[in-house]
């Protein structure tokens, strides 16, 4: 065991701690693109439209049983292939980390779109009539009346998956990503592939996820504290 | 190399030279490959997996205060136990498993001396990954148990263990039983991540007729995701089901 | 109740690893552990057979052709397990366990396997993991790119994009030559599997591929892609980073490596390693490579 060398070393430090940085870049981006999504598919699935109805239980059904690694295998790999057949042109350079970022989100937006209708589905119906009665249009309801109340009961089981989302950017060092934008454990395989010690790059990589998770885990923990308290409150 | 025959290979693996062939554990296990060793996998990891989650799930300290282990009446012991076993479900829970992997494969020799074959591991690390989500689950199961009728038990003259056994598990266990499926579809699809060591499942299985077929990656990728895409849906189905029909029961009782 | 859990976690671990680090000081070597710590040869003899990690993505060295392991690798790893015979006095059944860029140390270090054949480079950090014998082959180092964009050189791709294959000596290396040079360095992208690697620059994704020479031609050549003129690809002309091919074996355990070394060379006095060379690396070879350029004849004498 030795860190000094292989971890606190010039160049690896370095890689490492880049490693952390893009780790976190991509959770955030990741985070923000499957809420996104998320919302957009639940509305879909609560709309009174079968045919939206329809696209937003496919969309789940879809993306909840495909695993990631191979999904994204699929998408940095297959897609170019599909792209140059049809059009004849290679997909524009730095394609990679979008469709990374994508390929995440398209994964978790669909855990999260069920999460989220089934806090909906959670809330009393009475908040409906109420936010009618004061004439709201039924957009501005779900949006302002709705979803916060959602929000606050599925607070815990988003949390989870988010953490999850968080774990999931590991999986880029089976991707082909430019070397600068690998996440912590892509790192650790750089310096294993130098210098053939896979243990004490790996071990710090799990210390900075476990870092991460457990933190993120105990600041959700503290807010869906909070928010259950104010629904209980609203109830 | 034709259509069916690709998918063929997908489902039972790369064919095994006969030199590869590892007289430490059955022929079985090592001619499997592609679908069916990541089914098998994710079997193992039951097997191994769920006694590993019960004992993690007894040990930990539940809401009725009715933690298993321990010296009845010395509080200590039962928070030291149930402390550690917290600590061992957090800990694994926030590594991701794509970490859990690469550490079964190169760090028990580095730590413990520990020599391994490759499937060993991938069970090994699966069984305990398994284990410790399916602990959050039972656990949950055997909370949700109404208390009444554990009393109810015990006034009986049932024993800890008899009550636990004979009242609490079965109940539970219906409960629980979509949320398991669930957790299995869950393992089923990240047994995946194994390809970056080479084990032979689905995805590493495509790699390597890949290498004759650079040209058809894309093809064949997406007939992997077709192939875990249907057993996961099927399992899905079943999962919302059984969850109607225990619904349904509920209602009725 | 989750902070503590850390901290006990962290502490414990700490605690842990800091007692192994003070009994890997101890032990022999890098390779201890609570490992066996006979000789390999002295396993191998009990045992009466030999466990040989060997390569099964890389084309001309190890690769599989359907239910067979072939290639420059399986066949030294082959003919050395039958001189083996001779220097343990008994027969040697050879069992062949995959081994791929990550595991092709660890196994050796942990004894998982006994030998290591995987076109592996005799590079100074590696020496300090693990032994390598005496070299078996060598190979330099060129850069894969598309023949339909026209010829290129080595320096037409400063600044380019080129992949490299994951856990391979090739980052430090390009970097090296390309610093040595001083052209602008290229963006890497790290590839899982060689061919991954090769079809990403087919697919026209990145500008070029670099690995060993034969590695990049053969496995592109097996994969229905024509390399060089006529084909759709090419590789940059001399070499950049010539190495040398060692076989992995524990480090610090002379017994076996001497006997592998003394195997070897008894391949090359009996001609043996010109067949073999001949077969994968001969004129009439997908990717042929002199014999008469190295010295490595004299490489154990007496």
């Amino acid at each position: 065991m030795d860190f000094r060398h292989y971890v606190f070393a010039d160049p690896y430090f370095g890689w490492l701690l880049r490693g952390v940085a893009v780790t976190l870049l991509i959770a955030v981006l990741t985070t923000a693109a499957s809420l996104l999504l998320g919302f957009m598919v639940a509305s879909r699935r609560l709309s009174r439209q079968p045919f939206w109805r329809t696209a937003g239980v496919v969309y789940v059904a879809v993306f909840r049983n495909l695993p990631p690694l191979p999904l994204l295998l699929f998408l940095l790999f297959g897609l170019p292939q599909a792209f140059r057949a049809a059009t004849g042109m290679p997909l524009p350079a730095g394609a990679e980390f979008p469709l990374l970022i994508a390929g995440l989100s398209l994964n978790t937006s669909a855990y999260l779109a069920e999460t989220i209708r089934s806090g909906v589905r959670a809330v009393p119906t009475e908040q409906w009539d109420a936010g009618r009665v004061l004439g709201l249009r039924p957009r501005t309801v779900l949006l302002c009346v709705i979803y916060p109340q959602a929000l606050r009961i599925a607070l815990p089981a988003l949390g989870t998956r988010l953490i999850h989302n968080m774990k999931n950017s590991s999986l880029a060092l089976a991707l082909p990503l430019p070397v600068g934008c690998m996440e912590v454990v892509g790192q650790a395989g750089r310096i294993a592939g130098q210098t053939f010690a896979w243990t004490e790059p790996l071990l710090f990589a799990a210390a900075v996820y476990m870092t991460l998770a457990l933190s993120l885990g105990f600041v959700v923990s503290r807010l869906s504290r909070g928010a259950q308290r104010r629904v209980e409150v609203l109830r | 190399m034709s259509f069916m025959e690709m998918l063929h290979t997908l489902l039972w693996g790369y064919p095994l030279p006969s030199e590869m062939v590892d007289p430490r554990y059955p022929l079985f296990l090592q001619q499997l490959g592609g679908l069916w060793l990541a089914l098998t996998i994710t079997g193992f990891s039951f097997l191994f997996g769920g006694p590993l989650a019960l004992v993690l799930a007894l040990c930990r300290y539940d809401r009725h205060g009715a933690s298993l282990v321990g010296q009845p009446g010395t509080k200590l012991d039962r928070r030291a136990i149930s402390f550690l076993a917290t600590a061992v479900v957090e800990g694994f829970q926030s590594i991701p498993i794509m970490i859990l992997v690469l550490m079964a494969f190169y760090l028990p020799f580095r730590l413990l001396g520990l020599r391994l074959p490759a499937i060993v591991m991938a069970v090994a690390v699966f069984s305990i990954y398994n284990g410790v989500y399916l602990s959050g689950i039972i656990r949950l199961g055997l909370s949700a148990v109404e208390t009444g009728w554990l009393d109810a038990a015990r006034t009986l003259g049932l024993s800890t263990w008899q009550v636990l056994w004979r009242i609490r598990l079965p109940i539970a266990m219906r409960a629980m039983l979509p949320a398991v499926l669930g957790q299995a579809i869950t393992v089923f699809k990240d047994t995946s991540v194994l390809a970056v060591v080479a084990v032979g499942e689905l995805t590493y299985t495509a790699r390597q007729v890949q290498v004759s077929q650079p040209a058809n990656y894309g093809l064949l990728l997406l007939l992997v995701l077709l192939i875990y895409w249907s057993v996961a849906a099927a399992g899905s189905v079943l999962v919302s089901r059984l969850d109607a029909a225990w619904r349904k029961r509920l209602a009725g009782q | 109740m989750r902070w503590l859990a850390v901290a006990l976690i962290f502490g414990a671990t700490g605690i842990f690893v800091g007692i192994k680090i003070d009994s890997f000081r101890k032990g022999p070597g890098a390779g201890a552990g609570g490992a066996d710590q006979r000789s390999t040869l002295d396993i191998v003899k009990e045992e009466g057979r030999v466990i040989i990690g060997i390569g099964q993505e890389a084309a001309p060295f190890g690769y599989r052709d359907k239910d067979e392991l072939v290639g420059f690798d399986a066949d030294i790893a082959r003919a050395v397990a039958s001189r083996l015979e001779s220097y343990v006095g008994r027969k040697i059944e050879v069992v062949f366990r995959p081994v791929t860029d990550e595991t092709r140390i660890s196994w050796v270090q942990s004894g998982e396997v006994h030998l290591s054949l995987c076109h592996t480079n005799i590079t100074r950090k590696r020496l300090a993991n693990i032994d390598f014998t005496v070299p078996y082959g060598w190979d330099g180092k060129g850069v894969l790119y598309d023949l339909r964009k026209g010829r290129r050189n080595l320096d037409d791709f400063a600044g380019k994009v080129i992949g490299i294959k994951r856990s391979s000596s090739s980052e430090g290396e390009i970097k090296a030559c390309f610093a040595a040079r001083g052209w602008a360095m290229p963006e890497l992208r790290q590839f899982d599997s060689h061919i991954a690697g090769i079809q990403a620059v087919v697919d026209g994704q990145i500008d070029g591929f670099t690995d060993d020479d034969s590695i990049i031609i053969c496995t592109a050549m097996k994969a229905g892609h024509k390399v060089g003129p006529g084909g759709i690809l090419a590789v940059t002309g001399t070499p950049y980073s010539p190495a040398y091919f060692g076989i992995g074996v524990r480090k610090n355990d002379s017994a076996w490596r001497d006997v592998l070394n003394y195997c070897l060379h008894d391949l090359w006095s009996s001609g043996e390693y010109k067949k073999i060379h001949a077969k994968w690396f001969g004129p009439d070879s997908i990717c042929p490579m002199p014999l008469e350029d190295h010295q490595m004849e004299p490489f154990v004498k007496g």
